[in-house]
């Protein structure tokens, strides 16, 4: 081989142009990646950022968020306004760029910190730095279980988890807390097997839990970015007919599929009468106690346990399974 | 022959061993499978106390699972004892073996 091609000159010449040529390529196509977009879009974050609190605000506004970054814009993330934050939706933000990454779609965020130093205080420590390029440090909180991801069963993380309880709530080594302890490591296992198709390579959930001293309550998160609860699920077939005239007829789909995952009325997809046990061992839990504050958002479908009347079908697609629960001392 | 399924993990997972660690499956064929093979008769003890608790998924393939590889759920009730505080939980994976066929 001619000397002049195995030169470090060569190389580093021959890089720089396959890198123009692939930022012209990217250029193209309106990708841009590798270089700032040429405007921001400003996008507020609602005053009730919490998927749990403000259901419906909420998938309205990463709606809003993924339009804007489908244009190619970059957006400007105001939290400024937040007057209530919890952290399931600092975890359901991270969550969201994952599944914008997942579909391929290049986008650039900058944001800033809401202005309430409450709200403020729970986004610095909920763990959100850890997993974006940003100049603020990740700061650690007594009060908070930083988020966790994970695409697997990891019950090793759900132990750590249950100390955490048991250390806030001033719980000896040996209570158990069944409830939770199951409840966390059933969610991972239906991320795993039920959340995606055969074919879809991004398994993964996330995970928080958080400590409100004046209630003296554990809250946790469990979030994973499948396909939801009602399209992964059996359907009968007058619910299949449903589905296809959903817009029309405006039934609250999705919300009766979740509820009747819950009670285990046999939807397994794989019609094994031994599957399908983990969502009715969850629901079980929450009507015996041992659980509190069961939420769960799914597709379009928003169920609250504690108050039936508060479920609701969501105008707009809440993409992947959020549960929320609480538990407290009795 | 005694098994304390606390020495195997007190944090117990879910299914099959693809999903994680800590699976029913993988305590179903490093501490079970075994005590099946070949004639042996002998009572195995199981021990379920002192772990985090049962996710429904572990026993199912635990003990559902073992009656479905042995296709033969009498054996499995007439050798194993479950040694538990919780007799829901004993009831439980009863129901799951029962069940498995």
């Amino acid at each position: 081989m001619n000397h002049t091609f195995r030169t470090l000159k060569w190389k580093r010449h021959s890089t720089a142009i396959a890198r123009k040529r692939l930022r012209r390529q990217r250029r193209k196509k309106g990708q841009t990646l590798f270089n700032s977009p040429k405007y921001f879009k400003k996008i507020s974050a609602p005053a009730y950022f919490s998927m749990i609190k403000n259901p419906e605000g909420m998938v309205r506004f990463y709606h809003d968020f993924e339009n804007v970054v489908s244009t190619g814009a970059g957006v400007d993330f105001d939290l400024s306004q937040i007057k209530v934050m919890t952290v399931d939706a600092v975890l359901y933000t991270l969550y969201f760029f994952d599944y914008l990454k997942s579909k391929r779609v290049y986008y650039f965020v900058r944001g800033n910190e809401p202005k309430d130093q409450e709200c403020k205080r729970i986004f610095q420590e909920s763990g959100f730095y850890k997993y974006v390029q940003s100049s603020q440090l990740n700061k650690t909180s007594y009060n908070i279980f930083p988020i966790e991801s994970g695409t697997s069963v990891d019950p090793t993380l759900a132990e750590k988890i249950i100390d955490f309880t048991r250390d806030r709530l001033l719980y000896p080594k040996s209570k158990k807390i069944e409830g939770v302890f199951i409840t966390l490591v059933e969610c991972m296992t239906n991320t795993i097997q039920w959340a995606y198709e055969k074919n879809y390579s991004l398994n993964k959930w996330w995970v928080a839990a958080y400590y409100d001293k004046n209630q003296n309550k554990i809250f946790y998160i469990f979030l994973d970015n499948g396909q939801g609860i009602p399209s992964t699920v059996s359907k009968r077939f007058p619910e299949r007919v449903a589905a296809i005239f959903k817009k029309i007829t405006k039934q609250q789909l999705d919300t009766t599929l979740i509820k009747s995952a819950l009670k285990g009325e046999f939807r397994t997809r794989t019609k094994q009468s031994s599957r399908g046990k983990g969502l009715p061992q969850i629901y079980s839990f929450a009507k015996e106690g041992k659980i509190s504050d069961l939420r769960i958002m799914s597709n379009r479908g928003y169920i609250d346990t504690v108050d039936p009347n508060n479920c609701e079908e969501l105008s707009r697609k809440f993409i992947g399974t959020l549960f929320s629960w609480s538990y407290s001392t009795k | 022959m005694d098994i304390y399924i606390k020495n195997f993990s007190t944090a117990l997972g879910g299914r099959f061993k693809k999903e994680g660690n800590f699976s029913g499956e993988e305590f179903r064929e490093k501490y079970l499978e075994p005590l099946f093979n070949g004639k042996k008769t002998d009572q195995i003890n199981i021990y379920l106390d002192g772990t985090e608790g049962y996710p429904s998924s572990f026993l199912e393939e635990a003990f559902g699972g073992l009656v479905r590889l042995l296709n033969d759920k009498e054996i499995v009730k007439k050798r194993l004892r479950l040694v538990t505080s919780d007799s829901m939980l004993e009831k439980e994976i009863l129901n799951y073996i029962e069940n498995a066929l």
